[in-house]
């Protein structure tokens, strides 16, 4: 099960960690010491000292044993060393060094495929590699290149603050080292006024929300979907319970991942960073490809810089011909989304999970290809933009957008337990049901949307306007507090309300 | 989205200061938001959760402990359940028949203890003294005539006080049910060596007397009918009720082991009590039958699959069972068929907490068949239940 992507409710539940590392109330205070802090004084040395003590202090809350961070440490140093040789121009150690980064990470991170005997057998922090892995490869990548535009050297400290920063550590957005450097060590810093810490505190108000009310809303629908299944139900309940058990959980991540995403964007900003979007309504997609540049924007924009753009210009260079071209890219994005799912996690699963990204993306981008080809772009164009085509395309993507993520909650194991009370035709008919609804509640939900924001205020729409915000970030605050309340503080017990 | 968040950008870009009549706007609209909510969502719970009180059958006594008046009968509708009506008799007992003399062939049960006796929210038809007097009645080809003295609220030493009471209606057997709360009421020193000399106000009742504005705060909340329903559904999840509840220090730590010393007072006080109340039952020839009820949370313990460390959802029951078993007292255990069933909880109110009609009848079937066991001899010559009954 992959531990990026879920910030609060079940990384809570399985390791018992601190609070500190997910959206909570305890991370937001932490959050606010430093804003406080950072913006005391505008200089680059105060701002360079204030964020690594505070990401270096946010590590700590993970564990107090300096020996647990040695693995971490040992990963940083590898990376930039390898940074400063290939500033220093060795370049014939690229290759070898790439292959030492991704081996030693998969080490660290225990990845199913390396014999346990050789992982190390003590408890150690990896809170973050995932993420640092992206980060010292681009470095690398980026210094060795002769068009890459790193800003003159990468000092320690600014290696090791875009690397650890707290606000990105945990689960992106992955940011490159240029777009950091330009705000973090420019002398004068972005401005902060009362209009864009509003706009800030927005940001931090939604993803709260998301993470705490609305992810353990849907985790809850989720499980009790599941748990609902035995055979005493009819198959009608069976079938909507699967439906809703599967329909249900990439709305859980959506709004766990970018609930999170949410708060550190609106943090960073307080620290005068701008991070990068990394969603954009992935569920409104039309298709699986342009899902996955609304999806964990960031992770496919380096993947599409550092993966697949290589190898279609490897694949062009080696086949230079107008007709093999559609066929390199289908194999390009079919590598590229393969990689993505090994990346998420440890198991084999992960890869079954690759292969139905690559998949995806494959078969769409064929599908593309056939269809411009059968009927002219013009024609496509024009079918592709009918109301009732663009509610089935969003149905379908959403089908296997959600079909993928069976591997994200489970393994085929697992699956296959889950599935044993069911029939294979209620099986059959869940999916139907969920291509339909999602096909009717998405096309709905866009219609609703244009209406919604057909109304305008002071030449924007009505709903992006400040007095609106308020109103909303008001009661999300609201809600956000008593559904924390309720579910931290004990139940009643019997009072004798009576006397 | 796109559109949205372009439109924003521009807005931001356009507009640096914030006009001077948002800094009175925005405030307020957030204050008035708050406003909005809150009275909203309390009105909508209140229309559609409907709560009815009445103390109107209560006669309110700090020294012998509260009982209901004579021949009073009141409604009252919990938010979480039905309309339910409280006749109570000549003697104020919740009973149909007459506290008079024992009816000649009938065989008469005396209740004591607290809300769990008297079957608070639950309809009278529904509770497990009704369930279990017709049961019987059929077994026993007799009327068996139930008295019950149970009031919400009575500690242990005020129903120590009432045995004398009980006894004067000359029973065949008394039930005595008790819970985890009964015992977590505070007894001072002192009280329990005058327990048979009530002259002074119970330290219970003269806390419940002092002002105490956090109290008073705790006590609104408890009354927002929004609060009530958020927590109906939110503690209606297992686990969720579990892990708030063991939040709980002191209110949770009977199910805590080992027992802290607080416990192990209340347990050594219970023992000094139940010791007199069955040294005075046993003078008077009547049996006696102590009932510790499961509380939600020893219910929702039977049901889960994992226990929070050290937490024992039988350690009440069994400290019961050995302090009856050491004054010789018969004992009902409810928690074996309470665990017998599937998400045990849902016997209960989610957030009043008391049982309700489901779990009556639960107690009903366990009480028929302790009573017919042969330990009570005004039962003895009763069919037993069949073993097929027994297992439903």
């Amino acid at each position: 099960m992959c531990r990026l992507f879920l910030i609060a409710p079940r990384g809570q539940a399985r390791n018992g960690a601190n609070n500190v590392g997910n959206a909570s109330l305890s991370f937001l205070a932490y959050a606010l010491a430093v804003v406080v802090i950072f913006n005391f004084s505008p200089s680059v040395a105060w701002r360079q000292f204030i964020l690594l003590a505070s990401s270096i202090g946010f590590l700590g809350f993970f564990s107090h044993q300096p020996a647990a961070f040695v693995p971490l440490a040992a990963f940083l140093l590898f990376g930039f060393v390898s940074l400063r040789l290939m500033q220093a121009g060795a370049t014939r150690l690229f290759v070898p060094l790439l292959i030492v980064g991704i081996i030693a990470f998969a080490w660290f991170k225990k990845y199913a495929f390396i014999p346990p005997s050789l992982f190390l057998h003590y408890p150690y922090v990896t809170l973050g590699l995932s993420y640092i892995l992206f980060r010292v490869l681009q470095l690398i990548i980026d210094a060795r290149s002769r068009s890459a535009t790193l800003l003159a050297k990468v000092s320690l400290v600014s290696y090791l603050n875009f690397t650890l920063n707290f606000t990105t550590l945990v689960s992106g957005p992955i940011q490159r080292y240029n777009q950091f450097a330009s705000m973090q060590l420019a002398p004068d810093p972005l401005a902060l006024n009362l209009i864009v810490a509003g706009q800030a505190l927005h940001r931090v108000i939604v993803g709260f929300f998301k993470v705490n009310v609305l992810s353990p809303l849907l985790l809850w629908i989720h499980t009790n979907a599941l748990h609902s299944l035995p055979p005493v139900q009819t198959s009608a309940a069976r079938v909507l319970a699967i439906a809703a058990a599967v329909a249900v959980y990439p709305f859980y991540i959506y709004c766990n991942f970018s609930g999170y995403i949410d708060i550190v964007i609106g943090i960073a900003r307080f620290l005068r960073i701008k991070l990068p979007e990394n969603f954009n309504r992935p569920f409104s997609s039309r298709n699986y490809l342009i899902f996955w540049s609304r999806w964990h924007i960031t992770l496919s924009t380096w993947l599409q810089i550092y993966v697949y753009a290589p190898l279609m210009l490897a694949g062009m260079r080696r086949w230079p011909s107008r007709a093999t071209e559609p066929l390199l890219n289908i194999f390009a994005l079919f590598v590229t989304f393969l990689l993505v799912g090994v990346w998420h996690g440890q198991t084999s699963a992960f890869i079954l999970f690759g292969l139905l990204l690559g998949l995806g993306v494959s078969i769409t981008k064929a599908y593309q290809v056939l269809m411009t080809k059968c009927m002219g772009l013009e024609r496509y164009t024009e079918v592709s933009r009918y109301w009732l085509y663009g509610a089935a395309a969003r149905g379908l993507t959403f089908l296997w957008c959600a079909f993928t993520m069976l591997w994200f909650w489970s393994n085929s194991t697992e699956l296959r337990s889950v599935a044993r009370p069911v029939r294979a035709w209620e099986i059959a008919l869940a999916w139907i049901v969920i291509l339909a609804g999602a096909s009717v509640i998405l096309a709905l939900w866009e219609s609703i949307r244009e209406w919604a924001l057909s109304f305008q205020f002071e030449d924007q729409p009505a709903l992006a306007s400040r007095y609106f915000r308020t109103v909303w970030d008001t009661a999300l605050v609201v809600i956000s507090i008593a559904t924390i309340t309720l579910l931290n503080a004990p139940p009643p017990d019997i009072v004798y309300k009576r006397f | 989205m796109e559109r949205l968040d372009n439109q924003k950008r521009s807005s931001t870009s356009e507009i640096t200061t914030l006009p001077k009549r948002d800094y009175f706007l925005l405030p307020l609209l957030s204050f008035l938001t708050i406003l909005v909510m809150l009275g909203a969502s309390e009105i909508f719970t209140r229309l559609i959760w409907v709560q009815h009180k009445s103390y109107a059958c209560v006669i309110e006594d700090p020294v012998e402990g509260d009982r209901f008046k004579p021949n009073c009968t009141e409604r009252t509708k919990l938010a979480e359940g039905p309309w339910v009506t409280y006749s109570y008799n000549e003697c104020g007992y919740r009973s149909i028949t007459s506290c008079g003399p024992k009816p000649a062939g009938a065989i008469r049960i005396a209740i004591t203890g607290s809300s769990m006796s008297q079957a608070l929210h639950v309809p009278y038809e529904d509770t497990f003294f009704d369930r279990a007097s017709r049961d019987l009645a059929n077994r026993c080809g007799r009327p068996v005539d139930v008295q019950n003295l149970g009031v919400p609220g009575l500690s242990p030493i005020y129903a120590y006080r009432r045995i004398p009471e009980a006894l004067a209606l000359k029973p065949d057997v008394i039930l005595y049910l008790v819970n985890p709360f009964d015992l977590e009421q505070k007894i001072l020193p002192g009280e329990l060596a005058e327990r048979d000399n009530p002259t002074r106000v119970s330290s219970t009742l003269a806390a419940k007397i002092a002002p105490n504005p956090l109290r008073d705060l705790e006590h609104l909340l408890i009354q927002s009918r929004t609060v009530l329903v958020a927590q109906h559904f939110i503690f209606q999840n297992r686990e969720t009720f579990i892990r708030t509840f063991m939040v709980y220090g002191d209110r949770a730590d009977f199910l805590r082991q080992p027992f802290t010393p607080a416990w192990q007072q209340r347990f050594s006080d219970f023992d000094v009590i139940l010791g007199s109340v069955a040294e005075k039952a046993r003078a008077a020839g009547v049996p006696l039958v102590i009932v510790p009820v499961p509380s939600r949370v020893e219910a929702a313990l039977l049901s889960s699959p994992q226990l929070p460390p050290h937490v024992d959802p039988f350690a009440f029951g069994r400290e019961v069972e050995a302090i009856a078993a050491k004054h010789g007292v018969s004992y009902l255990d409810l928690m074996k068929p309470f665990g017998s069933i599937p998400n045990a909880e849902n016997l209960y109110y989610t957030v009043d907490g008391h049982v309700q009609s489901d779990g009556h009848k639960v107690i009903a079937q366990e009480l028929v068949r302790k009573l017919l066991e042969g330990s009570v001899p005004a039962f003895s010559h009763c069919a037993p239940r069949p073993s097929a009954e027994r297992s439903q």
